[in-house]
């Protein structure tokens, strides 16, 4: 597998090809964070795809002091926020019905490929359905943070670099994620 | 709810950022605190919860969508305002100037500093090699030889205008001028030693 960094330089003395690898590289990883992020496959994919067009368009601007994932989790951050702000945010409690568009079922694929029994699977299903609806919970200024430190595992400081806060406004912001799940949703996990 | 404990440090000990005597006083607090320790269980709960959770996987069609929809990075606005258009005009201007630059100073130094004809003619019996020396060419005897014309030998020296020493040495010995004369040129003429 080739370094970022030697597929940057190819697409930037005309290879496409080059940027076709990177995108197959990390388009999961940008779905998932931006799935997690909007609440929304449908949205995901729109931001995934924003996020590569965006980088790909600006990739002469990267620095290549920084790591190329962590670029395009701060274009993703930074679409995504603006698609949320939008939108009309809408709190996700028990008490709404559960929206059947909004899928939370994992692909055939990832049902196959699970090793262990439908057991597992309907419990995986569950989980992420479960994770689903304490983020969408949890308002968008906790969230961003909350995903990229629990989830991404970025360090506070490289969050900070990310979200262009001080490193003391996103410990607050996680330390307050962290009270409010386990708040509300503590009896639960 | 009603434990008065610095709340930060227990998340900067779930986050591993307490040095060890920080690490005591959380541990120690935790021992007696069931709030607090039952805290601390949650935190651990949810973010295994939220490592743990299976990732969804993005569309097959995705990635061929997203190439399909990349805008063209060597099109002709790339390539117009690329550096090498730049740059090749630039190079050859400075090219030009650079060759130019010689020349020009050749035609000014010749125009500022205009070379003049002096003729030196010096009568002199007894000699059998004259020769004419001095700073205009290094004081080489074999640069202006000079030669007999009816008794008088004559030789006629090109150089800038400008002060010089000169003198003549007859027989590759002897100066005629000892010591040498020094004088001001500043046109063509005909000095008679």
């Amino acid at each position: 597998m080739k370094d970022d960094l030697v597929l940057i330089k190819e697409v930037l003395d005309g290879n496409r090809d080059a940027f076709t690898l990177l995108i197959e590289k990390y388009k999961d990883k940008i779905f998932n964070y931006s799935y997690r992020l909007s609440g929304n496959r449908n949205d995901a994919e729109d931001i995934v795809q924003d996020t590569f067009i965006n980088a790909y368009s600006h990739l002469d601007k990267f620095k290549i002091e920084y790591k190329f994932s962590t670029w395009l989790f701060t274009i993703a951050t930074n679409i995504t926020k603006n698609k949320l702000k939008r939108k009309k945010v809408i709190c996700y409690t028990l008490d709404v019905p559960v929206d059947t568009e909004n899928d939370e079922h994992l692909s055939r694929e990832q049902v196959m490929a699970s090793p262990d029994t439908a057991e597992s699977n309907i419990e995986s299903e569950e989980k992420s359905r479960f994770v689903s609806e304490m983020l969408n919970w949890l308002p968008e200024k906790y969230r961003v943070p909350f995903l990229l430190k629990h989830k991404e595992e970025y360090s506070y400081e490289e969050i900070a670099g990310m979200i262009k806060e001080s490193v003391s406004t996103v410990k607050i912001r996680i330390y307050r994620a962290r009270e409010m799940l386990t708040g509300k949703f503590k009896d639960r996990m | 709810m009603d434990c008065k404990f610095n709340n930060e440090l227990i998340h900067k000990y779930f986050d591993r950022e307490l040095d060890p005597a920080g690490i005591k006083f959380v541990e120690s607090h935790i021992a007696e605190c069931n709030e607090c320790k039952a805290k601390l269980e949650s935190f651990n709960k949810l973010a295994g919860l939220i490592k743990s959770v299976v990732s969804v996987s993005s569309p097959s069609w995705l990635a061929e969508r997203i190439v399909s929809r990349l805008p063209e990075r060597t099109g002709t606005v790339f390539e117009w305002f690329s550096i090498k258009r730049i740059i090749t005009p630039v190079m050859a201007v400075v090219i030009i100037l650079l060759l130019l630059l010689p020349l020009s100073y050749f035609a000014i130094t010749r125009f500022v500093q205009r070379e003049i004809a002096v003729t030196f003619e010096i009568k002199l019996d007894n000699a059998d090699t004259v020769s004419l020396v001095g700073d205009f060419n290094e004081w080489d005897v074999n640069a202006n030889p000079m030669v007999k014309k009816n008794g008088t030998w004559v030789t006629t020296a090109k150089f800038k205008k400008g002060k010089y020493q000169y003198t003549v040495i007859i027989n590759n010995r002897k100066w005629y001028l000892d010591p040498q004369d020094e004088r001001n040129f500043n046109k063509s003429a005909k000095i008679q030693l």
